[in-house]
């Protein structure tokens, strides 16, 4: 379908797939000459994921995009959490849902996961049948909190502050694990006091030495190691050399103090106690003692969703979180483990890049700055075209206003979909994808931990064409059909039987067709033996330097999470500008009937679902003269929605929240879109969806 | 008394209100638009997560709701035509279309609100064709429906299709009468509750609590 009238006003017409195709690659072709090849843009989400599917930037679709070295709009969704583990762990914190049966406690952070994670519930269900204790924090009556044998209602991003103080409080009743600490963390590593840099043996003069070549940069490692204080000799020693380190010293050498890590974080720990923090994180003292003590009960897994990290310090979450295991050493075993539950598996990466070439990543939190400069990171970067695929920013991603201002900036967009999404409304071009259930498709999606093969049950229906097809299409017409005259089966049997991780369990496209699927192998336990890939195999509990998960030129400071400490939300927090304006925390959760805005046309979903709507404790709504059932708008400096007030006691005094995942035109007006916020935190570079500030009054219409 | 009871046991510990279930026998049994057999109700009110209580004293369960298909039902006893009536062979209240003459005295007599629907216009579907188990009757304009414990799978010796659906493991079926199947088993060890049981139908469907 292409556009006729203005972009966004309905008018339409019907054209051929040979016509679609050839308009597209004749911008296309157009557009590479005249701009260079990061004029063609590509933003993907999660609507369809899988081998050939186009989500994540796999399939045909992913393949073509390398292949022309598109810009690929980061979407900045869910990021932020890796990001501080990785500060602390060098890795990612991923953990098989079956865990749950070897932990003593679980906690959910910032997880609604019987609602959100539907499959995780079982597995909770049948361990909690056998003894596993289940504690939500969350500032609202969650389902999951509400299956809970201990509920902390907390203000909404606080959790970092929370979990600072729980630490201060195991450190301080000694119920710390010291062994732990020295033996897989570098808390016993000494801090310079006049740089904050970790000293290393080349400090006392002992030159580095080279080790093994690193496989990445090709030249040698270089050995330097960290000094702890050795007890045994009274000495400052390398720390694979020393046999006593600890975790408490401080010295002077030749002028100058150091301190242990522990120490420095020990320290910075000292603002969090209970009594200090206890009104600013909205827990009375006692239950924070109590959720201190919980932590060091058995296996712990501190269960993370994605919730506590959609704020300006999402990524420090991650950190302390991790670091809050760390201390009580309930890490790297079975059960006894942080972070999410997902069970990763890596195909063959080299499927998708035939040429050697690739898509270079811009933010989308930064592609505003891309437009009105015309640069990134400081080359000349116009961008003309967009391509759309299982992805519908103009209703999924935050802050509409944001998003149409470089949507609107760019002269041709293409949308492919199976549903008529907003994205579509404001696209040049539309084309009919086909469902997931009209292609055969590998899923190694980590929501489960198996591998599935999704069968092909009908052709596709009226013209759709699959993504894969559309790709091969696009790249015959591009001058790059060479690399893509490969068929299904080929494809689906290089990206999975020739991935090592397959390999390692026997896994092959011919045995997904006969057993349809296939359980990984192992309990899947983020950081297995307490074993860490960083430069010592210790946890970073002192992140020394630390990066941005994408750095596009953005101001950053790598010094300032060394010692695990708190940032307020950009927004969401009392003593912000924004609340001092609207003085409600605006905060989402999922809708049962729809994938983000899939299905939102199934009616039998419909018939059970809701309308778009807010949900406000009766204390809030009745200080604003609001009626339950009425319609209210929820406002902030940015945009509007226009929805129904549902009074409910689930709902923290001082937060709204509503069930994300409507189109434009099921609202009364507005759209939750309009109120999000796209700040980009400078080292997390992700979406804060929680991170904003709004109120709330009566809806009147305008006459 | 009939020969089985058959029942369902429904553990509201597990239930976590996804309505998996209600979607499952829409399409099973090809209900037709608006009308819904298994609803999901819950302990605090009217809205779809209500909970009970007073921020942050608050408890909330969920409560699937279907025809109880109860033991001593005072449905069949009002149906002037024998058109609801209960079965021997499996204990379910079956409701048989060609038979009803849309009287609703079933519904009135009905203490569980809500769990029969009377389609008052020919019934309209989402899809053009019917979906779920072919050999669920033709459903009719001026007849009272309900659940028939997926009555059509009792019949090939399998369970209704909500206790597959269910992600929680948390919809037990067996008969109630057998002493040593799963669901006499569960009553017994488990603290239970009947939904209405002065009104004396003695319900088939037994929520764990």
């Amino acid at each position: 379908m292409k556009r006729v009238g203005e972009r966004g006003s309905g008018e339409w017409e019907r054209i051929s797939w040979d016509e679609a195709i050839s308009t597209i690659a004749e911008k296309w072709k157009e557009y590479r000459s005249k701009y260079g090849n990061q004029s063609l843009s590509f933003y993907w989400g999660s609507g369809a994921t899988g081998q050939l599917a186009p989500g994540n930037a796999t399939g045909l679709m992913g393949r073509l995009v390398n292949v022309l070295e598109f810009t690929n709009i980061d979407y900045c969704v869910d990021l932020a959490m890796s990001v501080g583990v990785g500060w602390v762990s060098a890795s990612g914190a991923l953990n098989d849902i079956t865990n749950v049966k070897y932990s003593d406690r679980v906690v959910l952070w910032g997880c609604s996961l019987s609602d959100a994670w539907w499959q995780f519930w079982k597995p909770v269900a049948d361990a909690m049948e056998n003894g596993t204790r289940l504690i939500t924090v969350d500032p609202n009556f969650s389902t999951s909190a509400s299956k809970s044998d201990l509920w902390i209602s907390n203000r909404p991003g606080s959790d970092p502050l929370l979990i600072l103080s729980l630490m201060q409080y195991i450190i301080e009743h000694d119920l710390h694990n010291k062994d732990f600490l020295i033996g897989h963390t570098n808390a016993s590593f000494m801090v310079r006091s006049d740089n904050g840099k970790i000293l290393r043996m080349s400090d006392l003069g002992q030159e580095p030495t080279e080790g093994p070549v690193n496989p990445y940069t090709g030249q040698p490692t270089i050995i330097d190691p960290p000094v702890v204080w050795d007890e045994e000799t009274s000495s400052l020693q390398a720390w694979n050399v020393a046999t006593k380190p600890t975790l408490h010293k401080n010295y002077v050498h030749e002028g100058l103090r150091l301190d242990t890590a522990f120490d420095l974080v020990v320290a910075e720990l000292q603002n969090y106690k209970a009594e200090k923090i206890t009104e600013l994180v909205g827990v009375p003292v006692d239950q924070i003692e109590l959720l201190a003590l919980e932590q060091t009960k058995g296996n712990v897994w501190n269960l993370t969703g994605m919730a506590s990290q959609a704020y300006k310090n999402g990524a420090v979450f991650g950190q302390v979180l991790v670091c809050l295991n760390l201390i009580t050493g309930s890490i790297g075993r079975p059960g006894a483990t942080v972070g999410a539950a997902w069970r990763f598996f890596s195909m063959n990466g080299a499927v998708l890049t035939p040429t050697g070439t690739t898509m270079t990543n811009v933010p989308v939190l930064g592609l505003n700055q891309v437009m009105d400069s015309g640069k990134f990171k400081g080359q000349d970067w116009p961008i003309k075209a967009l391509y759309v695929a299982a992805a519908n920013p103009v209703s999924c991603a935050a802050d509409y206003h944001g998003i149409k201002s470089w949507w609107d900036r760019i002269e041709f967009i293409v949308v492919a979909d199976l549903q008529f999404t907003d994205s579509v409304k404001y696209a040049d071009l539309v084309l009919p994808v086909a469902h997931a259930l009209e292609t055969e498709d590998v899923k190694t999606s980590g929501y489960f931990p198996f591998i599935g093969i999704s069968e092909k049950a009908i052709e596709p229906l009226f013209e759709a064409k699959t993504d894969g097809d559309i790709a091969r299409l696009l790249a015959e017409q591009l001058g790059v059909g060479e690399h893509f005259r490969l068929s299904n089966d080929e494809f689906l049997r290089d990206r999975i039987d020739n991935a090592p991780a397959a390999k390692a369990q026997n896994i092959t496209l011919d045995r997904l067709r006969k057993e349809k699927d296939i359980y990984l192998e192992g309990p899947g336990t983020a950081f297995e033996g307490g074993y860490f890939p960083t430069e010592t195999g210790k946890a970073n509990l002192y992140c020394e330097m630390v990066a941005p998960r994408l750095n596009w030129g953005q101001d950053f400071d790598p010094t300032a999470v060394r010692v695990p400490r708190f940032f307020p939300p950009h927004e969401s927090w009392p003593t912000s500008e924004a609340m001092k304006k609207y003085p409600m925390a605006l905060m989402s959760e999922r809708l049962r009937t729809r994938w983000h805005t899939n299905e939102y046309e199934n009616e039998w979903l419909a018939e059970i679902g809701q309308e778009p709507l807010v949900k406000i404790n009766p204390i809030d709504a009745v200080e604003r003269g609001i009626t339950d059932g009425s319609l209210v708008e929820v406002f902030n400096d940015r945009g509007h929605a226009v929805v129904k007030a549902e009074f409910s006691d689930n709902i923290r005094p001082g937060v709204l929240l509503y069930p994300k995942s409507w189109q434009q035109h099921e609202f009364k007006a507005g759209g939750w879109t309009e109120l999000t916020s796209s700040f980009p935190d400078p080292l997390a570079v992700n979406t804060s969806f929680m991170d904003v500030a709004a109120d709330i009054r009566p809806w009147r219409e305008e006459a | 008394m009939a020969e089985k009871q058959y029942g369902l046991v429904v553990d509201t510990k597990r239930c976590v209100g996804c309505h998996s279930c209600s979607v499952a026998c829409k399409i099973e049994n090809n209900l037709s638009a608006g009308v819904i057999w298994n609803r999901i109700l819950t302990n605090g009110g009217a809205s779809m997560d209500s909970a009970k209580g007073t921020f942050p004293n608050l408890s909330k369960h969920y409560i699937p709701m279907i025809c109880q298909h109860c033991a001593n039902p005072a449905c069949t006893k009002a149906c002037p035509v024998g058109a609801t009536y209960k079965d021997i062979t499996t204990g379910a209240v079956r409701q048989d279309y060609d038979l009803c003459i849309g009287c609703r005295m079933c519904m009135a007599a009905c203490p569980y609100t809500g769990v029969r629907s009377f389609n008052w216009e020919e019934p309209t579907y989402t899809m053009d064709f019917a979906v779920g188990d072919i050999n669920v009757p033709k459903h009719q304009k001026h007849v009272v429906e309900k659940c028939t414990l997926c009555y059509h799978k009792l019949s090939k010796g399998e369970e209704p299709i909500c206790i597959d659906a269910c992600i929680s493991g948390a919809r037990v079926f067996g008969d109630l009468n057998d002493p040593d199947d799963k669901v006499v088993n569960l009553i017994s060890k488990r603290k239970y509750i009947q939904l209405l049981p002065e009104r004396g139908t003695n319900p088939s469907v037994y929520y764990l609590v």
